[in-house]
This record gives structure tokens, sequence and C-alpha cells, in this order.
């Protein structure tokens, strides 16, 4: 600034000089104002004094002519400039301020991640008296891993002349909240250092230095390590809903993935055909700690085509350094379109007592307009024959509804006292795009256990058998062992 | 007409007492043959005091012969072997059929239903007894385990002991009672769930009484030598 007083001063001078000498024939060429008189806005005013003429000269007109020269006399504009420049020269102790870069707890966090929010201040100490110290300008610059060069992070900060505190005659600034390698795509070194100006001569603090300084947590350079940790996905949330589900359904593919160190996620939904072949990628970034959606209706994943289909997935995820994929999960299952129509499943029993030697009569309606050789098998589930498979039925194609019909003896013994459930299982997809239909008993099978009365013969057969089996087994016994 | 009412009161009476006591009896017997636990333990008991007293009373017929010889010692092989008595084939045979169906009995009393030993019973084969001869199938088995035991012990347990021809009688009688016994197990396993208590308390005293009677030579030798 008073180096700029100084050569406009100087100008003016030398401007009013000229004009003097303008009086005289042959004033210097290119004065617009020289000889005119009478003021007039951006003009020079010429007045008189005493005889002499003293021009006024204003502003606007010193730099319209300043701009002529330096168009139309480049050279002796040049030459004008080095007339008027006056180097500055600091006074004799002046003495350059200590910059120094201050990291608290530098030894606990001495590594970062890319998302870490980084405090850094910039310790200066100015020893210079008062009415010496100039304005110090500082910028932080920092170097990640694989850049080449230093690049500012962080805005400007000043340091005025009367700023510095106490008798330590220092102060600080502080550049907080930084995360200066957000998009790092690197892990490594990551480095710092402090870029000022005096007003006198600019420093850097990894180069003002004859040796590197460390005390505390004091740096002229401050050499931090980025280090990233890869994202996981959470094993339990991996799932795609419904898993069987008719093609247009709202089939959605959900998981959740977490970053330790708060980065976004990448994360792709690879949607694999029934030969394990890659159908579709899609691909969202989402936040550490929350759940990725797919919903295969947004994305039009599946069509009418795909009816029957047995599909499978994986997600890859990273978080632009490291990454990671999961397993292949099976799913979604495809309902295929519907073939057959059923209803009113039924059974009865030979009469009212049923008794589990009985014979039941199970029974299915069913409209099958299409499809030849339709497998239908009838299954019973007990406590002691939970799916006890029974028999299987085939029937054809027709427009007529059928009802087919069952007539076994499903039970035995142990079922005895036990209510009872059984279902169809059928080769094609029914109406509500299932492949079962069951109901259950209404009451209990009879708890009698024996078939046969006291009287009958079997019974009384049995009871034969068993006491002539020991009289013959006296008899062998007492010849062969007693005599 | 004092007297007559007496008379009648006392009658009354004594129907009463004695309704009460052949309840009294009855839903004793009931509970014991319930018990599952206490049946089968006393069943072991009368079995396993049986053959404890025959040894005892082995070995004090041993102690008492070795004290009256004079000429030296009498081994105790030497002393079985002079006192083996044969008992004859039909008794003998009789014998054997009897402690074959003594084990067949007990095991259709306690192990027929799943009234005794819910989780453990005959119906925890269901291939086995949902059959037309699973009954048979069952008493086969169990005749099987029991023939090994059976043909050994009338031979010891007979052959040391003089037998009356009443207990010899008594022996042989076993037979059909334990047949009854079994017969009555069936028809409380054909009624199941119900119960028929009569039946049931006759099974079980058909059963215990012949294991009385099979094991009543020790018992009374027993008794005597404690005399």
């Amino acid at each position: 600034m008073k180096r700029g007083f100084i050569a406009i001063f100087l100008l003016i001078f030398y401007l009013m000089g000229s004009v003097q000498g303008a009086e005289g024939p042959g004033g210097p060429s290119g004065s617009t104002g020289g000889g005119s008189s009478g003021g007039s806005a951006g003009a020079s005013t010429t007045t008189s004094s005493g005889g002499k003429k003293i021009v006024k000269l204003e502003l606007e007109d010193l730099i319209g002519n300043m701009e002529k020269w330096k168009q139309s006399d480049p050279e002796k504009f040049d030459y004008l400039k080095k007339l008027l420049y006056i180097p500055f020269v600091p006074p004799k102790d002046y003495s350059t301020p200590t910059a120094l870069i201050w990291y608290p707890n530098s030894t606990e966090k001495a590594e970062i991640t890319r998302n870490e929010k980084l405090d850094i201040y910039a310790w200066v100490k100015n020893e210079n008296p008062i009415e010496v110290r100039s304005d110090v300008y500082l910028y932080l610059e920092a170097k990640g891993p694989g850049d080449e060069n230093f690049t500012r992070v962080g805005s400007q900060r000043v340091i005025l002349a009367n700023e510095y505190v106490g008798s330590s005659n220092s102060t600080t600034r502080d550049w907080s909240g930084l995360t200066p390698f957000v998009d790092s795509r690197e892990v490594g070194n990551a480095t710092f250092r402090i870029w000022f100006n005096d007003m006198h001569s600019t420093y850097l603090t990894d180069t003002m230095y004859d040796k590197p300084y460390r005390q505390g947590d004091f740096f002229n350079i401050l050499e931090l390590s980025l280090v990233n940790s890869p994202p996981l996905v959470v094993g339990e949330s991996i799932k795609v809903e419904p898993a069987r589900a008719r093609y247009n359904d709202p089939i959605r593919y959900s998981a959740g993935f977490v970053d330790t160190d708060g980065d976004m996620v990448n994360v792709t939904l690879h949607v694999l055909d029934d030969q394990g072949g890659i159908l579709r990628n899609l691909t969202q970034e989402v936040k550490s700690g929350t759940n990725v959606t797919f919903s295969a209706t947004e994305y039009g994943l599946f069509g009418e085509a795909d009816a029957g289909r047995n599909f499978s997935y994986r997600f890859s995820y990273d978080d632009g350094l490291d990454g990671n994929a999961t397993g292949v999960y099976p799913g979604p299952s495809l309902l295929p379109s519907p073939k057959i129509f059923v209803s009113d499943p039924h059974v009865e029993a030979a009469d009212e007592n049923r008794y589990w030697w009985q014979s039941y009569r199970f029974s299915l309606r069913v409209k099958n307009p299409e499809v030849d050789n339709l497998r239908i098998d009838l299954y019973t589930s007990t406590p002691s024959h939970p799916k006890r498979y029974q028999a299987t039925r085939e029937i054809n194609a027709s427009e007529e509804a059928q009802v087919v019909i069952f007539d076994l003896q499903p039970f035995d013994v142990s079922d005895a006292d036990e209510s009872f459930s059984y279902y169809f299982k059928y080769s094609a997809t029914d109406q509500n795009s299932k492949e079962e239909m069951g109901g259950t008993s209404d009451g209990k099978i009879n708890p009698k256990i024996v078939r046969y009365p006291i009287y009958s013969m079997v019974t009384i057969g049995n009871l034969l058998v068993v006491l002539l089996a020991a009289l013959a087994g006296g008899i062998v016994i007492e010849r062969r062992l007693y005599r | 007409m004092s007297d007559l009412n007496e008379t009648v009161a006392a009658v009354q009476a004594v129907d009463i007492s004695s309704g009460l006591a052949s309840e009294g009896v009855s839903s004793f017997l009931a509970g014991i043959y319930s018990n599952g636990l206490l049946g089968v333990g006393l069943f072991i008991l009368l079995l396993a005091g049986g053959v404890l007293l025959h040894r005892l009373n082995m070995d004090r017929t041993y102690r008492n012969v070795a004290a009256t010889t004079r000429d030296g010692e009498v081994s105790p092989e030497d002393l079985r072997e002079e006192m083996f008595t044969r008992q004859g084939s039909n008794f003998n045979a009789a014998a054997v059929v009897a402690w074959m169906l003594l084990f067949a009995a007990f095991a259709y009393f306690y192990f027929l239903t799943p009234e005794i030993f819910p989780g453990h019973n005959y119906y925890q084969m269901p291939t086995l007894s949902s059959g037309p001869l699973g009954f048979a199938a069952f008493g086969l088995f169990v005749l099987l385990l029991a023939g090994l035991a059976a043909a050994f012990i009338p031979r010891e347990l007979y052959g040391y002991y003089e037998l009356s021809r009443k207990t010899k009688v008594a022996i042989m009688l076993t037979v059909p009672v334990l047949a009854l016994s079994i017969a009555l197990s069936v028809q409380q396993g054909t009624i199941f769930p119900e119960v028929d208590p009569a039946t049931r308390g006759l099974a079980f005293l058909a059963l215990f009484g012949s294991e009385v009677a099979l094991l009543f030579p020790v018992y009374a030798e027993a008794r005597g030598g404690m005399r």
C-alpha cells in the first residue's frame, strides 16, 4: 500500500512538471489535457495565480493517460514503470514469522479415513515489534496419496499485526472440520503444509526450515496415513421378497451395508437367470448403515415370459477403495401361470367312529382343461407321521371338472387319538399360483387302538399262538435240558 | 319288634361294613395295579427275594451237613449233586411253561397298553401293533427272551426241595391261571382306552398269585428253616 501511494505521488509530481513544460511550444505528445482550459469532468483543470498557470490533474485523466501510453508507446511505458518502482526493503532487524502445523492428539489420530473430519491449526509466532510486523496470509495445503502436488484446502486465514497474544507473540488459526481426501481413490500417505505470506515473502513450511521440525503436536510438515475399511454386508439382511411370486408381483431385493468409515457404499445387484448367467446389473449408492432396495417393478426386471423360471442373485459392493461380493442367493421363483383350478378338498371316514384302521375317503375337485397326466399326490400329517405320502392319482385334460378320489387306510395305531391334516400336491399351478391344497380333520381319530375284539378269531388265534408256543417251548426245554 | 329292628340294623351294618371293606380292597388293589413302578418293583422284589432265600436255604443246608460230617469235609458241589431230586417230566415241563408264561403275563399286563407306561409299550412299534398278528408277535418276542431264564429256573428252584403233591399241583395250575391273566390283559387292550377294573384286578391277582405259587417252595423252606 505504501509503495502504491509513493508511486502515485511521484507520478503526479512528474506529470505536473510535464504540464508546466507544455506552456512552451512543443508540449509532450499525447497529453490530452495539456492545453485545455476551463474545467470539465475528466479533464485537467488550469487556473491562473500570480501569473503562473497551475494545472490540477484529475485522477480519471491520469488513468486515461496511463492507459493510452501503455497502448501507444509500451517501451516508454515500461521505462516509466522502472523509474517509478521502488522495491520494499524490510527493516534490518525484521525476522520472518515462524509458522507450524498444530495437530492436537497427533499420536492417536495418525491414521485418518476419508470421511474423518480433521481439525488442523496454524501456529504462528511473530517476534517483530508491532510497528514492524506486517499482515500474514495463510493457506493450508494438502497432498493426498497418489497426488503429485499440494492443493489448497480450506480458505485463507489472515493474522493482522495486532493479533498476536501475550508475551509469546504467537497466535493460531484453525481449519476445522476438513475432509480433504473425501474423494480419494487411494490410501497411503497424506501430507499437510502451510503456505504463508508476510507481505515481504512467501513461505512453505515444508521447505522454509533447514530440517524437519516436530515437537509434540507441532510440525513443519504433517504426515498422516489415509486408511480405509472395506464395507460389510449384513448377512441376514440379504433377501428377496416374496421368494415365490408372480412375475408382476412387487418383488423387492434388499440388503443392509455398513462401512465403519462412514463411506458411501456403491451396491450393485446382479440378477442371475436360471442358468446362472447375469441378466441385469443394477447399481445404487447408499449410506452406511442403511438398506438398499431394488424394486423389480421399478426396474422392469421380469416379464410374462419369465413365469415359471427360477432366478438367483448376488450383490457386489464397494466404497470406492475396497469392495467385495456376496454369494449367490436363490430367488425369486416366479410362479407359472395357472393351469388348473382346484376346490373343495374334503375327507370323510368310512363311518362316524373314525377308527385308525378304517378307510378314509379324500377328494379334490379339479378343473384341468389343458394338462395331460396331471399328477396329484396325497399327503397326510399326524404327530407320529408328519407329511406322510399316501398315494398318487393322474388325470388327463378335460373341459369338465373332475373329482379326484383317494379311498385308502392312511393311519396306523400310533395315530389313534390324534388330529390330522392332509394336502393334495399337484404337478401344475392352480388359480392361487400354488401347487398344493389341503385341509384339516374335523375331529380326532378314535382313541381305540385294537381293531379286533377279544372274542374275534384273530385275537383268539393270537392268544393260542402264544400259549402253544409256551407249551411247545416247555416240552422242548424239558426234553433237552431236564433228562 | 325291637328285636327284629335290632336284627335288621345289625344285618344292614354287616352289609355296609362288608361293602366298605370290599370297596377298600378294590381301591387298594387298583392303586397297586395301576401304579406301574410299584407293580414292576413288587414283581422284581418277589423274584429277587426268591433267589436270595434259595441261596440262603442252600447255604444253611450245607452248613448243617458239614457240621455233622465226621470223616472230612463235603464240598458244596458234591452236596448239590447229592441233594438234587428229579421231579418228573410232566412237572418239569409244566414248570418251564409256567415260568415262561409268568414273564409273558407280566409283559402283557404292564407293557401292552399305553395306560401304565405311555412311553414304553407295545404300541410304540406301530408297524407291528397295527397288524393282525401283533399280539402274537409281542408274546413270542417275550417268550423268546424269557425262555432262556425259564429253562433253568425250575431246575434250580425245584430240584433241591421236597415238593408235596399239593405244591406240585399248585405250581402246575399256574399255567392256566397265567393264561387267564394274559387273556384278560389282551382283553384290556381290546377295549382301550376304556378300562375294566374288575378284569384288570383279576389279571393282576392271577399274575402275582402265580408268581407267589411258583416261588412258594423256596419261601416255605426258608420259613421252615427259620423255625
